[in-house]
This record gives C-alpha cells, sequence and structure tokens, in this order.
C-alpha cells in the first residue's frame, strides 16, 4: 500500500460533514406543494450555477477521476486523444437537445425523462421500457463508483475493499433519499468545486515534483517511446478507436438520462445558456487535468498495487501531507455525486415510471414517498451487491453503461422533440433496435464491433434508422397532441 | 444543426491533425507531444471560444426575439 498522509481520515470526516450539512439545508429549502415534483426536479427552480455545477458533477464521475487517470498511467499520452471529444461535449449537451428539454419541461410538466417520452407519444408502454432500461444501465453505472469510491478508500487509508463499498452505499443512500434532487444539486456543486480544486492542485504539485513538463515527456520516453504516441503502447487507440470515442464523449453524455433531467429541472433558458458558459470553462480545465495527472503519475508512481490506484497513488506521491486528505476528497466527490443522481433517476423510473403512473387507483403521497425510499434503497443494494467482484480497469463499466444508455435514447429523444413526424411505431423501434443493437454487438464482438468501431456507433446508427423507418410505418401523432410540443409552422 | 455541425468539424480536426503529426518524427512543444500540443490542446483552447460566442450568440438571438 502507499505511505498515507495523516490527515486523510480527518479531511475525508470533515468533506462527509460539509455534504451531509449541505443536504440538510437544501432540505429545509424545499419547495412545498407535490412530493414528486420538489424531490425529483427540485421545484424546477434550478438556477444557471447549480445546474451548471450539479450537471458537471453527475457527467464527472468515478470514471473520469479514478478510470481514466488508469488509463492514462498505462497508455500514456494517448489518452489525451481517448478523451479529445470532450472538446465539443458542452455544445453537444446543451444545444442538441438542452435547450428544448428545457422547453419542454415547463410546457408539458414532465419530471422524469421518461415521463417525457410517455407524454409525447401517449405510451405506457414507452414508459416502462424506458424504465426499465434505465434502471438497468443506471444501476451498473453505479456498481463502476462502488468499485472506484471503494479503490479510494482503499489506496488512500487501508479500508478493505468490501467495506469501502459498504460505506458508500450507506451514505450516499442516506443523504440521497433524505434531501432528494435538491439536495443532491446543492452536494453535488460544492463537489464539482472539490473536483476542480484537487485536480489542479495534483497536477501542479506532481509537476513541481517530477521537475517540469520536459522531465514528464523524458521520463515517459526513457520508460517506453510508445507512452508519447497517439496510439500508444500495443496499438491502444487506433485511429478507429480514436474516431469512435470522438462519437462516444459528447453523444453519450448528451444522451445521458440523468443529465437530461438536470433540463428539466432548469429554471429558464437563460439560466441554460449562463450554465452552459460555466460547462465549458469547467471542461476545459478538469479533463487534460485529470488526464495529466495519471500520466504524470507513471514517472512519479510507477508501480500500482492495482491499476485503478492511479490516482489516489499520485496524490499521496505529489501532494505534501498537510494537504492530501483534502484533495483525496476530490475523486470522492466526484464518485458521490454521480452515485446520488443516478441513484435519484433510477428511483424515479421505479417510483415514478413504473408504480406511480400504472397504478389504477391515483398513488398516495406517501405510497410514492415510501416507494421512492425503497427504490433507492435496492438500487443502491443490487448495485453494492454486483461491486464485490470488481474488474481489472474499472472505465470499462463505466464507458458500457454511458454508451448503452445513450445508443438506447439519444435518437428517439432528439427525434420526438425536434420531428413532428416521429409516432411511437418510431419510437419504441428506435429504443429496442438501439439497447438489442449495442448488446449484441457486446456479446459477439467485446470493445471493438465493425471496422474496429465501438459498439455505441453502429447501434446508434441502428437506432436512429428504425426511429424513422418505424416512424414512416406508424400512423402519424393527432395534431392535438403535436400542438403541444411544436409551433404551427413546424407541423 | 449549427451543434452537429461543430461536433463534426471537430472531429475530423483532432482526430486528422493529431493522427497525422504523429505520424512524423517525434517531437515536444514546452514537454507535451507535438501531436497532442497542437492536434488537441491547442483544437481544445478554439472550440472553447467557438463555445462561447455559440453562447453568447443564441442569448443575443433569444432576447431579440
Amino acid at each position: 500500500m502507499y505511505e498515507s498522509a495523516p490527515l486523510v481520515p480527518v479531511a475525508f470526516g470533515l468533506y462527509l460533514a460539509l455534504t451531509f450539512l449541505l443536504a440538510f439545508l437544501a432540505r429545509r429549502q424545499a419547495v412545498k406543494g407535490g412530493f414528486l415534483r420538489e424531490f425529483f426536479i427540485g421545484g424546477r427552480t434550478i438556477g444557471p450555477w447549480v445546474l451548471g455545477l450539479t450537471w458537471i458533477a453527475t457527467s464527472a464521475s468515478g470514471g473520469t477521476f479514478i478510470g481514466a487517470p488508469s488509463l492514462a498511467h498505462a497508455n500514456g499520452w494517448s489518452v489525451m486523444l481517448w478523451i479529445s471529444g470532450y472538446i465539443v461535449v458542452a455544445t453537444a449537451g446543451f444545444w442538441l437537445l438542452g435547450r428544448r428539454i428545457a422547453e419542454l419541461g415547463g410546457s408539458t410538466g414532465a419530471l422524469t425523462f421518461p415521463d417525457l417520452l410517455r407524454d409525447r407519444f401517449e405510451s405506457r408502454a414507452i414508459g416502462a421500457i424506458s424504465g426499465v432500461a434505465m434502471l438497468v444501465l443506471h444501476t451498473s453505472f453505479i456498481v463502476a463508483q462502488y468499485i472506484a469510491g471503494a479503490r479510494v478508500l482503499e489506496a488512500a487509508l487501508g479500508i478493505p475493499y468490501v467495506w469501502g463499498v459498504l460505506s458508500f452505499l450507506v451514505i450516499v443512500c442516506v443523504y440521497t433519499a433524505y434531501g432528494g434532487f435538491r439536495a443532491v444539486a446543492w452536494t453535488d456543486s460544492f463537489q464539482a468545486i472539490v473536483m476542480l480544486v484537487g485536480v489542479l492542485l495534483t497536477a501542479g504539485f506532481g509537476l513541481y515534483r517530477v521537475g517540469g513538463l520536459q522531465a514528464v515527456y523524458d521520463g515517459l520516453a526513457a520508460q517506453s517511446p510508445d507512452l508519447i504516441t497517439a496510439t500508444g503502447p500495443e496499438e491502444f487507440l487506433p485511429l478507429s478507436a480514436a474516431i469512435s470515442f470522438f462519437f462516444v464523449w459528447p453523444l453519450a453524455v448528451a444522451g445521458q438520462p440523468s443529465l437530461i433531467t438536470r433540463f428539466l429541472a432548469c429554471r429558464d433558458v437563460p439560466s441554460l445558456r449562463r450554465a452552459s458558459i460555466l460547462i465549458g470553462c469547467y471542461i476545459l480545465l478538469l479533463y487534460p487535468a485529470v488526464i495529466f495527472v495519471g500520466i504524470l503519475g507513471r514517472v512519479l508512481v510507477p508501480d500500482l498495487a492495482a491499476s485503478d490506484h492511479a490516482m489516489p497513488a499520485t496524490i499521496l506521491a505529489a501532494v505534501p501531507t498537510v494537504l492530501a486528505g483534502f484533495v483525496l476528497a476530490a475523486p470522492m466527490a466526484a464518485i458521490m455525486s454521480t452515485i446520488s443522481s443516478f441513484l435519484l433517476v433510477a428511483a424515479g423510473a421505479i417510483a415514478r415510471d413504473l408504480y406511480e403512473r400504472n397504478t389504477r387507483a391515483p398513488a398516495t403521497e406517501r405510497n410514492t414517498r415510501l416507494a421512492t425510499h425503497l427504490g433507492i434503497l435496492a438500487v443502491g443494494l443490487v448495485a453494492g451487491v454486483f461491486a464485490l467482484r470488481p474488474p481489472d480497469y474499472l472505465q470499462y463499466i463505466v464507458i458500457f453503461s454511458g454508451t448503452g444508455l445513450a445508443a438506447t435514447f439519444l435518437f428517439p429523444t432528439l427525434l420526438a422533440v425536434y420531428w413532428p413526424g416521429m409516432n411511437r411505431t418510431g419510437c419504441l423501434s428506435g429504443i429496442a433496435t438501439g439497447f438489442a443493437a449495442f448488446i449484441l454487438q457486446y456479446v459477439a464482438y467485446g470493445t471493438r464491433s465493425f471496422m474496429g468501431l465501438d459498439p455505441f456507433v453502429w447501434a446508434l446508427a441502428a437506432s436512429g434508422l428504425a426511429c424513422v423507418l418505424g416512424s414512416m410505418a406508424g400512423s402519424r401523432d393527432p395534431d392535438t397532441l403535436l400542438s403541444r410540443y411544436f409551433a404551427p409552422d413546424e407541423l | 444543426m449549427a451543434a452537429a455541425l461543430i461536433w463534426f468539424v471537430a472531429l475530423v480536426l483532432t482526430v486528422g491533425l493529431s493522427t497525422w503529426l504523429d505520424s512524423m518524427p517525434s517531437a515536444s512543444i514546452f514537454g507535451i507531444p507535438r501531436w497532442a500540443a497542437y492536434g488537441v490542446l491547442a483544437p481544445w483552447a478554439v472550440f472553447f471560444v467557438l463555445h462561447l460566442r455559440f453562447c453568447l450568440a443564441s442569448g443575443t438571438a433569444k432576447s431579440n426575439s
């Protein structure tokens, strides 16, 4: 194990105390009237700063803070090209869907992502199917976050892996169930600031320790010249994979239901624009720095006990012991903010989309509240059980679930909100084809499908085609329904 | 539509430039591999400015309408 800083447990404790304090304060700010509206979208009152920070905190997960630096540690500078799709993540995420979803959220009253699709096509089946697909894929994403969190505790505090998983399970389930979306958004904002400061401090101190950028370059070249190439060791990133990941990052992020939910919670479109500027700045500072930490970690700590220890091991080696504990809160923040957001979306799928909107008699607020809390507990527990057997590289689970969600939902959502010709047949075909094409390719070909491209690229194309063909086969939705979503000149 | 166009241009520019520069003899710019400096980090800065302009322009369009 790595040499730990004495203040690490104190800093972790302080960080957790602040997180719970924010959840408590957020709960006190809750808007009265309507449990679901407050619990799942914070009463639709979220302004630009909190919107921007919760969006980035949800998007930047344990994959970003633990998985990506581990890949950079193993494959050097090539991971900078691997992640370069983030150049356009803010532009694609906010302007491809964000603006339109924010407008429709306000005008239609949708509370969850499946709500949006279900009401657009007046189809219970679409609501239920998308709820189930989200539940499965979000749970696998939460598994990845537990693994990441337990790895941090293992590397930094020497806590056994299983206890690390259990700790995360209890802590995040409690504050998510207690405060709902508003608490998650407020704690996300705090966690987003912790993440950025932590990564920039690590990069700065690490650079100082190694002796500058040129020393990092020379150190990598001495270990293996492949570590400074764009393709990396053992052809880590051939041209086809580089192209694939330029599809994967912006489109997988744009199609994430947990991020789309943030647009539903947005106060108005000007808030969205200001949040988008904030996100652009944040991504520009965060992502190259995160990868760089993994790269310099290869020079600073070449030998790791487990591949996913790259980030915590680099922090412990680079940052002065007085600060190390506080900086280690950065990956914790990334992981906790993502788990809480995904738990909320998964619980929403259970309480709202599978329970409340499918009961014959109107569900009471007490029952809906109970279903929500049980949903959080059930998803948290199931993910915890799967996390007990971790794979070698966490980032592969993150990519699998993230791209699976986007392959299933991006085109059906995009066309649902922009194309009046899209109908329920098209939507169902798009969801089913995207999901099936994605899973089948993974089973048959693994991570490289036809022409060496990621399964996501082909699944996305198949989903788009199925949406169009299905819509052509089905009948057009009635104008009374379409007029709620489109202006008269769009029909 | 503009967002999709920006994404496509960024893809061609970043992957194309990085691959081309990587095929040349290796060199570093202040300790950063040349392909990463000009192929990834420089386009990142350029597209960030474009993103800002895009956000500000869409705000103006909204307030004018």
